[in-house]
């Protein structure tokens, strides 16, 4: 039984949804956008904070585990989707969401994505994109643009970068959408339908880099957004649309990009357990006559 | 060779049906209540080419593999040359082969001893004239054996029943009748070789038949682990493919990922979300491992690493065992890492493994990596029945009565170094771990003081880990100024030298500790009081147990060492004769 000085306050509005840790990044960065969306969202959703989890890999944006009111596990370099995922298959009642940034999420650790993208167990995977390796101080990210200047890249980068909304969609992602952490009002609206989404969840927020990249960078997204909810004609659950917006060139579009209704991973493993328990042996001592000649 | 025991060789083509002639023999020998070992040894190949098996039968005690052959069966000397030297016959042995009388004999290409007998027996016109086909020549060929060397004839005709039911009546009559085809040509044609009678067992207890990953698959259900995630690996696949049909019944995961580094991560969040959870790996997979099992000792997350170790390093050789990732498996990964090591020393002995194992694991909150080998993994044994329903589960030691604020996940001043975890989802207490160096509330610091307290703090676990969970097996005299030192399979060979020179007149005793870090060092330095002679032995080339137990323990002078490299298990007649070195 718990008494009340032993349980969670319930978060009266947004800002207790917050550890009260102060953050590491630098003034003006993309990811306080990030934190405070976040905390409207919990606040919106009313989630309550020991039945929820956050799980961050390595990176400036994997910082955020530790600025909100929850569970939280500040894990390793590129892993935080399998972590979740774990998480979320064991505990299914509890709210996982894993956070992570263009390093971790498209480059160590990207052999992970597409796999959480066609299992669809229902994690939100939010990744603070802000093309650059803030945390190391600047180096190339694999979504830094052609010809970017970076520590790592001084003659300019010679590399494609990676589109990671095409790659979901092809990895048959079931919820694939993108934000912009300079609206934090549409951010919220988009990371509350991802977690609302039954199944895996997956949002590209664009989130700036002021010090390795530039704040102008806010300012030249912000006239190149084309916000879809906008659109009437823009149908979600058309794929080839979603590819087409996905690679638009001229024009950033936000919002969700891709839905589709498709059974979750632990729907199917309840089917599982559902007809395997019918045939078990009760006791699991029992299972031993498999083993007798 | 008195009857006591016999040792089986059996080779052939994809087709002839080697593995399943070997598995009808170790179902029959446990009916029967004989002591029973089968060892596979396949090509190349992904399916068909050449394969063969060893097997081992016993009235009496059988722990190590088995060795040279007193009996192998060719169906097809090409296959022959591929494992030559596994093959060998001991002086006594005979061979039983494709061939009809007066045919002209075709040349043998055996290595080692000349077959003092050869059974020539025309199998397949015999399986076709029986059964209808020549796939049953495996069939004919154990009525043979089972004629020629007194196998148990009641219990192989119900493996037979048994092994083809699924295949319908039809079928498994045809292949009894192969069988009966056989022993009768036998019969007719062969006097019976006195010395590889079979003795046969009086009032056997019926035994059980399964592999150490059958066993540890079993065991970790047993011990409560409901959430199992890997990446299939020679030689521990059929961990999870046994998971993959028996947890989802008992409401839990099994779930196969994209590489080890998931599978591991997959466990680790299981795990913190509160379900005791577990991976099953080789070599290269711990390799990829390592970055997670760090995550897990910092973090302070219960996790069970099963590693059924292959020859390394690299690929290596996949289906043959090696005890070289001892090191690896003890300190493996970057930083200061505890973690806790046991090893299984037979099948049946994984049952207790898996069970010590999550017992700790949770007890402690660290990773605990059980280390098998591709021998106990891959070897058919038949068993006696374990004591299933023995359990030693532990609740993990919850927050409770203390204000909310004041929660430390990471309380550096508990004596034993345990500290208090809270489950999401069920208490209030949040918390945030870390890969990264924490204060003992899990938030970030880079502080050199708390640093040092925090590697104390989880140290500090293994000193009464080690007091808590130290089983060790003790064989021979208390007395004997002679010891052998070993690990994991090694202990059957050890076991049965020692038994035999003490037979012979000698004192000799044999210690195998199975955790063997965090090692119980005051329980191995009792055991190395009176000794004159240490023989320590191990299947590694880099002398890894030696050098492991160097860091641990003193040991006494007057230790040598025999180790070489794996691919081979040690035979019974070299730990003879290397310990014989020493009397």
């Amino acid at each position: 039984m718990t008494t009340t000085e032993q349980a969670v306050k319930k978060p009266v509005k947004p800002d207790e949804y917050k550890s009260g840790l102060k953050p590491v990044w630098c003034p003006g960065c993309g990811n306080y956008g990030v934190l405070n969306a976040l905390c409207q969202v919990y606040y919106r959703l009313k989630l309550k904070p020991e039945e929820t989890m956050i799980f961050s890999g390595i990176g400036c944006s994997s910082r955020i585990t530790g600025y909100l009111k929850s569970y939280g596990f500040n894990s390793v370099h590129g892993r935080p989707l399998p972590i979740a995922m774990g998480a979320k298959l064991a505990r299914p009642k509890i709210n996982v969401i894993a956070a992570a940034g263009d390093g971790d999420g498209f480059s160590i650790g990207i052999g992970h994505f597409p796999h959480a993208c066609r299992r669809n167990i229902d994690v939100t995977y939010i990744v603070m994109d802000n093309y650059i390796y803030g945390l190391t101080k600047g180096q190339l990210s694999p979504t830094s643009p052609h010809d970017m200047i970076t520590s790592t890249s001084k003659l300019g980068s010679i590399e494609t970068p990676i589109n990671p909304i095409t790659l979901a969609i092809g990895c048959q992602a079931t919820f694939v959408a993108r934000a912009f952490s300079g609206d934090i009002k549409h951010m919220v609206d988009v990371i509350t339908k991802g977690i609302e989404h039954r199944g895996f969840s997956f949002i590209q927020i664009l989130s700036p880099c002021v010090t390795y990249v530039g704040k102008e960078q806010f300012l030249i997204i912000k006239k190149l957004l084309h916000y879809l909810e906008d659109d009437p004609d823009y149908d979600p659950s058309h794929r080839s649309s979603a590819f087409q917006v996905a690679d638009e060139k001229k024009r950033i579009s936000v919002g969700v990009i891709y839905q589709k209704k498709k059974p979750t991973y632990m729907d199917k493993l309840k089917i599982l357990r559902q007809n395997a328990a019918s045939k078990k042996k009760e006791r699991l001592v029992d299972l031993v006559e498999i083993f007798r000649p | 060779m008195n009857g006591d025991e016999l040792n089986l060789g059996i080779v052939g083509s994809g087709g002839d049906g080697v593995m399943v002639c070997g598995e009808t023999i170790v179902s029959a020998s446990a009916l029967e209540g004989m002591k029973c070992l089968m060892l596979k040894s396949v090509g190349p190949q992904i399916r068909g080419g050449e394969s063969s098996c060893k097997i081992r039968i016993s009235s009496k005690k059988v722990a190590a593999p088995p060795d040279k052959l007193d009996i192998l069966l060719a169906f097809n000397w090409n296959d022959y040359k591929r494992f030559g030297n596994e093959l060998e016959l001991q002086p006594e042995g005979v061979v039983i082969e494709e061939g009809e009388e007066g045919e002209e004999e075709s040349e043998r290409p055996l290595l080692g001893p000349q077959p003092k007998e050869v059974y020539r027996v025309p199998l397949t016109k015999l399986a076709k004239n029986s059964a209808g086909t020549r796939l049953a020549r495996n069939m004919v060929a154990l009525g043979v054996m089972s004629q020629l060397f007194a196998l148990p004839d009641e219990e192989l005709k119900k493996s037979i029943t048994k092994t083809f039911s699924r295949k319908g009546t039809e079928i498994t009559e045809s292949n009894l009748k192969a069988y009966q085809a056989g022993k009768e040509y036998a019969a007719q044609h062969f006097t019976e070789p006195e010395k590889l009678r079979l003795h046969r067992m009086e009032n056997g207890e019926k035994r059980l038949v399964m592999t150490g990953n059958d066993a540890i698959a079993y065991g970790a259900l047993l011990a409560g682990c409901r959430f199992f995630a890997g990446y299939p690996i020679t030689p521990s696949s059929e961990i999870m493919e046994w998971l993959s049909l028996y947890m989802p019944a008992y409401g839990g995961t099994m779930i196969q990922t994209e590489d080890e580094m998931a599978a591991l991560g997959m466990v680790l969040g299981a795990s913190l979300a509160g379900v005791k959870a577990m991976t099953a790996t080789s070599g290269p997979g711990l390799s990829l491992m390592t970055e997670m099992i760090g995550l897990a000792a910092i973090a302070e997350i219960p996790c069970v690493i099963v590693d059924a170790q292959r020859v390394g390093p690299s690929t290596g050789i996949p289906t043959k065992s090696e005890q070289s990732d001892l090191m690896t498996a003890v300190y493996g990964g970057h930083g200061d890492a505890p973690r806790v090591v046991i090893a299984p020393a037979d099948v049946a002995d994984c049952f207790d493994v898996m069970r010590e194992a999550f017992f700790v694991s949770e007890k402690y909150q660290i990773p605990v990596i059980v280390l098998s080998d591709g021998f106990i993994a891959q070897c058919k044994a038949s068993i006696h029945e374990p004591e299933l329903s023995k359990i030693r589960t532990w609740n993990r030691a919850r927050p409770r009565g203390i204000p909310l604020e004041d929660y430390k996940r990471f309380d550096s001043t508990t004596k034993s170094g345990v500290s208090w975890i809270s489950k999401p989802g069920k208490d209030h207490y949040l918390y945030r771990a870390a890969g990264i160096e924490h204060d003992e509330k899990g938030n970030p610091t880079s502080d050199y003081e708390m640093h040092q307290k925090m590697n104390e703090k989880r140290y500090r676990k293994l000193k009464y880990i080690a007091g808590d969970c130290n089983f060790m097996r003790f064989y021979g005299p208390e007395d004997a100024t002679v010891g052998v030192l070993g690990w994991g399979s090694s202990k059957g060979p050890v076991r049965e030298a020692v038994e035999i020179l003490n037979g012979r007149g000698h004192k000799v005793r044999a210690l195998i500790p199975q955790v063997l870090f965090p090692l119980a060092v005051d329980k191995v330095r009792s055991w190395f009081e009176g000794l004159e002679h240490l023989l320590i032995v191990e299947l590694s080339y880099s002398k890894q147990f030696l050098n492991l137990l160097k860091t641990q323990i003193d040991l006494p002078s007057g230790t040598t060492h025999y180790g070489r490299s794996g691919a081979r298990p040690f035979a019974v007649s070299e730990m003879v004769e290397q310990i014989g070195n020493l009397l």
